[in-house]
């Protein structure tokens, strides 16, 4: 069983530290994550939820510790990391479209310059993409023209365009404006229906119940609880996660 | 040169199998600086002692100070004049642009056009054009200045054009509202200019006065082309009579010498602004 | 005495055509060297710029001294003074440069150090996240630069760079005391030996003819930035 479960293995975590100076933000923190899990990231702010999840594809550099993808070394030369990030899709609080491009641009540019995939061959799958979020006809239009919920699904489509084995999700909906959470959630759902490996820093508790087969919850830079996402809900064990999810709900 | 550098103390790290994170990390921190340091030191040993360049003859043409001894009062008048004239051109710039952006900012939209036309005409001309012009061409019709009055008038208008944009841009930082509650105190429009609104402009403004102060500073050079005896016009003269270079080095020392305190002055009172301004 | 003039006078003083007559020649002759000198030193001096802001991003405090050591030397010595250090004394250690040479140095030397320095505050106002996002699609660092950083850079920093160039092009005027013929100097020469002012007018106006739609653009540019904050 644990051996089936080992090669099933998509990301493994062991030890992981994170200092900021004197903080210490992460506290040895291992886990392991498996193909077609959507694992929810929760805690209350500044518990180090955002840190772990950008230390995963090393934006965050870790103190000590390390990370593997697979069989790869996230934590390893760094000649590598940028090879082993075009496999880790990630998701920003802010959007972080770049500005200069429009929405089409933005999500061609990884597979064009990285891939080299041709213009034609990435345009049409880029439609595809941003059909797929719902937003074909916005395809020529520049992030400041896009309502926050748009820009968000752009986003998302684009780390899609790579064809990422797991993506990262930074609070992808703390930025927006309540009216527009639902349109970007809904598209998350349909991903991890479609078995999409997922982890997702958020504490939108409909999404965690409907699409999140796992919880972590993350309190001063320990897991403090760990297990299926409705007993986590519904039963936790921790007084600490009782507070927390009583002041959510 | 870097590159080889970095690889070999990268080598070195690999035979000596350093586990310890920590002390890896600051080792490449500070690598880049290690590795230029080494390589101007290279530069330099190799420069002084192996190369076969003649440092005798650089010493001789660009630092003979031997035959500088006695010259240096030379220098005197020269840097003076230039200070006055920068002092001038710098008090009269500052005069006019004050003026005018209080003009403007009675908002009559004529005045302002014709303001606006003397901006854009005198921050296109090139000084070097116009102190020319002013030299060479003003005495046909009969109205004759002395080089350096010319070069002073020529400077004035040009920076002028440039304090009354920062003049105004300073006047257009300060709230609105003030401006209404010092009318409301019964303060004519002059008055309320003076004591309430160009004292809170005045930060705003310093800060690029200090570059414009800079830029004559530097611009007075110019007047070496109209004769005005000033330094690099000394220098030359001195450089033929000694047959060397040294006395132009001096003369590019001498304006580090006067530039460079405005020059620091300057970016630590821009650093301070930025700070003020994310306040 | 100014009162005897009269609008004739003026006209005969200062644009007077019959002088020009046969000197034309000469002075677009002049033109073209000094938007020669312009051109070859905006390009160099913009491209050189950009390495050394991204060379002073990086960070390295060895380099940062170096560049910020050259950054003070530039801003503290004229034009003038390096011009003729360049041109004058290095014949003295048998360097010689031509006078087109001795100013296209000179000019991308003291103008790469301003560019630089506005296009490192370009590329530091942008937000971080940018870099971010690049990264975790997998560009280098190269490509991060190439294809996030660099043309978001260009767009903020399109005011001063315009500004730096109107620069550059006036600065060319400086190179009238090298030996070569750019539109100051052709005019100057013209107008000695004709003895009349007007080429001096005319190619007062050919500098203002390339000269102020470049401020006009600047300012209007500046405005916007300013309207956006």
């Amino acid at each position: 069983m644990s051996k089936q479960l080992h090669s099933e293995a998509i990301l493994r975590v062991i030890g992981l530290n994170k200092y900021f100076g004197d903080e210490h933000i992460l506290k040895s923190i291992s886990t392991t994550i498996s193909k077609g899990e959507v694992v929810a990231i929760m805690g209350p702010s500044g518990g180090g939820k955002s840190t772990f999840i950008r230390c995963i594809n090393r934006i965050e550099e870790p103190t000590t510790g390390q990370i593997y993808f697979g069989d790869l070394e996230v934590t390893g030369s760094k000649n590598k990391i940028c090879d082993i990030r075009r496999d880790i899709g990630m998701v920003f609080q802010n959007f972080a479209l770049f500005p200069h491009l429009s929405a089409l641009e933005n999500i061609m540019l990884a597979p064009t310059k990285i891939k080299k995939i041709s213009k034609v061959k990435s345009k049409i799958n880029a439609m595809a993409l941003l059909k797929r979020v719902g937003l074909e006809e916005k395809a020529n239009n520049f992030p400041e023209q896009l309502s926050g919920g748009q820009q968000q699904r752009v986003a998302i489509a684009r780390s899609l365009a790579m064809d990422p084995k797991i993506l990262l999700f930074d609070e992808p909906t703390s930025a927006l404006d309540p009216e527009m959470v639902r349109e970007v959630l809904d598209v998350m759902v349909s991903l991890a229906q479609e078995g999409m490996t997922m982890v997702v820093v958020s504490h939108e508790i409909n999404f965690i119940k409907e699409a999140a087969s796992r919880v972590l919850v993350l309190v001063n830079g320990e897991i403090i609880e760990d297990g299926p996402s409705k007993q986590v809900i519904e039963k936790p064990s921790h007084q600490r996660t009782k507070e927390f999810l009583g002041n959510l709900l | 040169m870097v590159f080889i550098q970095v690889k070999i103390i990268q080598l070195m790290c690999s035979m000596i199998k350093w586990r310890n994170k920590a002390i890896t990390t600051k080792i490449y921190k500070y690598l880049p600086n290690l590795s230029i340091l080494m390589t101007i030191m290279f530069f330099v040993v190799y420069g002084i002692f192996f190369s076969n360049a003649d440092w005798s003859l650089f010493q001789e043409q660009f630092f003979n100070f031997e035959k500088m001894r006695g010259r240096y009062h030379i220098f005197i008048s020269p840097l003076i004049l230039i200070l006055k004239i920068s002092f001038f051109s710098c008090f009269l710039a500052i005069l006019i642009g004050l003026i005018m952006a209080i003009i403007r900012s009675f908002n009559n939209v004529f005045i302002n056009g014709l303001i606006t036309a003397y901006v854009v005409l005198f921050r296109s001309i090139p000084a070097m054009v116009l102190v020319v012009l002013v030299y060479f061409a003003l005495p046909y019709v009969g109205l004759n200045l002395v080089s350096t009055n010319s070069v002073i008038a020529s400077l004035s208008l040009l920076f002028s054009a440039y304090t009354t944009e920062i003049f105004r841009s300073g006047i257009n930082s300060v709230d609105r509202f003030q401006l209404e509650a010092a009318n409301a105190l019964g303060m004519g429009s002059l008055q309320s200019m003076r004591w309430v609104v160009l004292p809170q402009a005045f930060r705003v403004i310093i800060p690029p006065l200090t570059s414009v102060l800079i830029d004559i500073l530097k611009t007075t050079s110019i007047a070496y082309v109209v004769g005005v005896p000033e330094l690099i016009a000394r220098a030359r003269q001195m450089e033929g009579v000694i047959g060397s270079v040294t006395p132009l080095i001096f003369v590019s020392f001498l304006y580090f010498i006067i530039i460079l305190p405005v020059v620091l002055f300057s970016s630590r009172l821009e650093k301070q602004s930025r700070r003020w301004s994310k306040n | 005495m100014m009162d005897d003039f009269g609008i004739n006078d003026i006209k005969h003083i200062f644009f007077n055509m019959e002088v020009m007559d046969g000197q034309w020649g000469l002075l677009f002759f002049g033109l073209w060297v000094t938007i020669k000198i312009a051109a070859v030193s905006i390009i160099f001096s913009t491209i050189l710029g950009l390495f050394v802001a991204i060379v002073r991003i990086q960070n390295s405090s060895a380099y940062n001294l170096l560049l910020i050591t050259y950054l003070e030397f530039c801003r503290a010595t004229p034009i003038v003074v390096a011009l003729i250090v360049v041109y004058f004394g290095l014949p003295f250690l048998n360097i010689t440069f031509s006078p087109f040479q001795s100013a296209v140095i000179v000019i991308v030397f003291v103008h790469t150090a301003y560019i630089g320095e506005a296009f490192r505050s370009g590329i530091l106002a942008i937000n971080k996240s940018q870099t971010e996002a690049a990264q975790s699609l997998g560009l280098n660092q190269i490509q991060t630069y190439q294809y996030i950083l660099v043309p978001q850079a260009f767009r903020i920093v399109l005011p001063t760079l315009a500004n730096q160039w109107t620069g550059i092009i006036k600065d060319t005027s400086i190179c009238t005391i090298l030996a070569i013929t750019e539109l100051l100097k052709a005019a100057q020469i013209i107008a000695a030996w004709k003895a009349n002012p007007t080429p001096l007018v005319m190619s007062t106006f050919m500098y203002l003819l390339i000269l102020i739609p470049l401020t006009i653009f600047t300012m209007r540019l500046e405005k916007n930035v300013r309207i956006k904050k």
